[in-house]
């Protein structure tokens, strides 16, 4: 179960930030923090890594959102592997 | 709860933290502090390129479990790119090196530690004088003073050399041929403050995506920053910019002439500043360019550079005329505040240190020097390549602190710091990287007077150009002995009759430097695995028992070790006996001895207990009348810099004419030894991606890391694609002089070269592509050019 902390940037305007925020709520990986200006930090926590990647993927893809930054990473030891 | 989920609730609350400061500081509002129940937190610099971001590191139960962006830091603001995410993740590939090995009858056999030491001692005391070190800008700098020491001080044969030779060695000697004074005068302060940023050959989206999105965030909040991409493909950069110009490779040098052409043609230059401050310069003799050059003057150098008018240089570059005049507008416009960036575009060059000056030269000629946003500024690609390789001075003919052997003065100086008798240090420079390579895999009765070398740090199996050439070569040389030490194994291990597993990065002490001037500094985290050590234990390890087998180089001139360290009560402790190796701080006392060698190019390091409470601080450091320490920003300008005299404006206080000026040089274009013709049409381009740092060994055990990009492949134009019969997605041979390799190709990939051009990037173990390269090296720097050399294609 990854665990990611993110930071969006939101694209300035009140009623799309409020869209946006919204729309990130109604998705059960993603608990949302407190909106800072346009900056909302938020953390994924999907059953593996493709999901996490898929979360990133769909956030980045929604109107309103400008860029997506990983601001933390949980590691978990269980899934290295040797390449 | 299970103590998977207790450390998931942690681990989720520590992440919304950190999002929260990083959300935080780019709003401008307080920090959130993160939660410490479970985790404790402590600072490190990023383990992978020279940006230097600072990460905090969260560990429970002796293991790491987060990684974050740390908010304070200034690199980074609480960013980082993908590899900096997953940085702990390194640690923990499963087939960490954990026990020494040596091989015998063709195996690697597990050894003691106490073997391992002994074996690589005798192999050096059976020909001292011809055995290497090996090293790199991974090297912490005590690891590399340490080194350093050994070599220089101790062994007295100074065949030392950084893996830095190959990524910035043309930086450096750019630097001091024109400021008399290696590394950059500017800091990252000048991409938050320019008006343009020109990258040349520098994909910084890429490569330093940190500093690149300091930049693309400044064009969020609405400023105006314009960005020139100037390349040889497209590339992830390109997409960001507004102007991309795609030059033929080998004439960035041309282009660099064309600036400073237009600016002497309109009288556009800046004369109040180079009146002040500048002085010409040129090779005496192209054929045999050294790294000072002769003095030329203003009409000399005017007449020189006449010829590079922008419809000649658009011949030789193909860039379009416009695109040269819009090049030349900028830099004569005095409003317009200009940064330069690169890396190894310039760097790995055949004619790498001429394009460092040239560059250096128009933005002096244009005055878009020393103030905030005007800076020529070279970025670096290992962690502490500035830290390390350039300021501890790890490079064969240098000496800690921007000293070189071959001045007696200087030898002097490090004798008396070290305590050593007059004239143990060697005047005469050891083999650079290539030749020490070469050297080593030659026969012995053929010229190859390299016996031994002790690799530390760095891949040489992987990321040496020319590898049969090399390094592959020394296979089957019984007399030859390569000892290596690593984290995991790789190509150099491969090959290596001894093999020393190492610590890495948060599992031991460090400092490192970045390419800003920035020295940061981490304490130890988390303990190595199974038996792996601090590769400065094994240098301090292999010089007390080549103490002990009688080496008089071990000795100072006293008759003590020259590694002599002592408790607060001043009795020696033996940390050469890892038993004791943690008794004292031995990271500290060797940071504490090197640092006063900074002061003679004011290149003044912070003091330790200074560093420790910083995520990194910029030199020089000067204490203030207060008691406290002030980085410097901005090098040479009196408005920051204190070492500039009152009312200079602008000083360049180690300046090789020593007038206090910096010079202007004339180098002109020539072409690549190198250039593709009928049997082998295109041109070869080498380089990295953003998901691996350079030879992949610690990347691609990150399985996020290697499962987003497992391969190299050979990006390809469409047509030249077509012509060849080679769809996307087919496997193709990319064929140069020195090799043959089989890759897949990628049509309208991450990168685009254009017609005649190939990329392939160099992470790949299983198809190392450096088999391919050219080993030709700029004639002053030494550093060979991976950036270019002739290919031909088939499908396979």
């Amino acid at each position: 179960m990854p665990v990611n902390g993110l930071m969006l940037t939101l694209t300035a305007g009140e009623s799309s930030v409020l869209r946006v925020l919204e729309t990130i709520r109604a998705r059960p990986e993603v608990e949302l923090g407190e909106l800072q200006d346009r900056w909302l930090p938020l953390v994924i926590e999907a059953p593996d890594e493709r999901g996490s990647r898929d979360v990133h993927a769909w956030l980045e893809s929604l109107p309103g959102v400008e860029t997506v930054d990983v601001i933390l990473v949980g590691l978990d030891h269980e899934t290295s592997t040797i390449p | 709860m299970t103590p998977s989920v207790e450390r998931r609730s942690f681990l989720k609350a520590s992440a919304l933290a950190a999002a929260s400061a990083a959300a935080g500081q780019r709003a401008g509002a307080a920090a959130v502090p993160a939660p410490v129940d479970g985790i404790k937190w402590d600072k490190a610099p990023c383990r992978f390129c020279g940006t230097g971001c600072h990460v905090k590191v969260g560990v429970k139960d002796g293991k790491v479990v987060a990684v974050a962006g740390h908010p304070e830091a200034d690199v980074n603001k609480g960013l980082l790119c993908v590899k900096g995410y997953h940085v702990g993740g390194i640690l923990y590939g499963e087939d960490r090196l954990k026990h020494p090995m040596i091989r015998r009858n063709g195996i690697l056999e597990r050894i003691s530690w106490e073997e391992a030491i002994d074996t690589a001692a005798k192999k050096v005391m059976e020909a001292p004088e011809q055995f290497a070190i090996y090293g790199s800008g991974q090297w912490t700098i005590p690891e590399g003073y340490a080194a350093q020491k050994l070599i220089k001080g101790g062994l007295s044969n100074n065949h030392i050399d950084p893996n830095a030779r190959l990524c910035m060695a043309s930086a450096v000697t750019g630097f001091i041929s024109t400021y008399g004074v290696d590394e950059p005068a500017g800091c990252y302060d000048d991409l938050d403050a320019c008006d343009v940023l020109i990258m040349w050959g520098n994909n910084m989206a890429e490569m330093h995506p940190v500093l690149f999105s300091r930049v693309i965030d400044r064009r969020s909040r609405g400023e105006k920053v314009t960005l020139i991409d100037l390349g040889t493909r497209r590339t992830r950069t390109t997409e960001f910019v507004d102007h991309y110009m795609e030059f033929r490779p080998q004439s960035d040098l041309a282009i660099a002439n064309c600036i400073a052409q237009q600016l002497i043609e309109n009288g556009t230059w800046n004369k109040e500043f180079v009146e002040k401050h500048c002085s010409f310069r040129a090779d005496a003799d192209i054929a045999k360019p050294d790294l000072f050059g002769v003095a030329i003057d203003f009409e000399d150098y005017k007449k020189r550079m006449a010829e590079y008018t922008p419809e000649r240089v658009s011949e030789i570059s193909g860039l379009p005329v416009e695109q040269l005049k819009l090049l030349g507008d900028l830099f004569a416009d005095p409003k317009v505040k200009i940064t330069s960036t690169w890396c190894m575009g310039m760097n790995q060059h055949t004619r790498g240190t001429a394009i460092n000056r040239l560059v250096h030269g128009i933005h002096l000629l244009s005055g878009k020097f020393g103030t905030p946003g005007n800076a020529p500024t070279s970025l670096t690609g290992q962690p502490s390549a500035c830290g390390t390789a350039r300021e501890v001075g790890t490079l064969s003919h240098a000496l800690p602190g921007g000293r070189l052997v071959a001045k007696p003065d200087h030898r002097k100086q490090c004798e008396e710091h070290w305590n050593l008798p007059e004239g143990r240090i060697n005047p005469k420079p050891g083999y650079h990287t290539v030749l020490m390579w070469e050297k080593f895999c030659t026969p012995s009765d053929q010229g190859g007077d390299i016996k031994s070398i002790l690799v530390q740090v760095t891949n040489p199996g992987q990321s040496m150009p020319n590898l049969k050439k090399l390094f592959q070569a020394k296979e089957g040389l019984d007399d030859k002995f390569l000892m290596v030490s690593d984290v995991y194994p790789t190509a150099s291990t491969e090959l290596a009759d001894l093999v020393l597993p190492a610590a890495l990065w948060i599992e031991k002490n460090g400092v490192f430097g970045n390419s800003e001037r920035r020295t940061q500094q981490w304490f130890k985290m988390v303990e190595p695995p199974g038996e792996a050590r601090e590769d400065v234990w094994m240098t301090i390890a292999i010089a007390h028992r080549l103490y002990e087998l009688g080496h008089p180089g071990m000795k100072d001139k006293d008759g003590n070790f020259i590694f002599r360290f002592t408790d607060d009560s001043g009795n020696e402790v033996p940390v050469w006996d890892y038993a004791h190796f943690h008794d004292i701080d031995v990271d500290r006392a060797l940071y504490d001895d090197y640092r006063p060698l900074t002061f003679m190019k004011h290149k003044h390091l912070a003091p330790y207990d200074v560093l420790k409470e910083h995520t990194g601080l910029r030199w020089p450091v000067v204490k203030q009348d207060d008691g406290s320490y002030r980085e410097t920003r901005f090098r040479f300008s009196e408005f920051d810099d204190p070492f500039v005299k009152k009312g200079a404006g602008i000083e360049f206080y180690h300046s090789t004419t020593k007038d206090g000026r910096a010079q202007i040089w004339f180098c002109p274009y020539e072409a690549h030894p190198e250039e593709p013709d009928d049997e082998y049409p295109f041109w070869l381009c080498t380089g990295r991606v953003i998901e691996h740092w350079h030879t992949g060994t610690m990347t691609m055990r990150v399985p996020q890391l290697s499962g987003a990009m497992p391969n190299n492949y050979t990006e390809i134009h469409p047509e030249d694609a077509a012509a060849a019969g080679i769809g996307n997605g087919d496997k193709m041979i990319v064929e140069t002089r020195r090799g043959a390799l089989e890759l897949t190709a990628w049509v309208n990939g991450r990168g685009r070269p254009p017609r005649g051009s190939l990329f392939i990037p160099f992470f790949d173990q299983k198809r190392l592509v450096n088999l391919l390269t050219l080993d030709a090296y700029c004639p002053i720097s030494k550093e060979p050019d991976y950036k270019k050399c002739a290919a031909r294609i088939r499908k396979a």
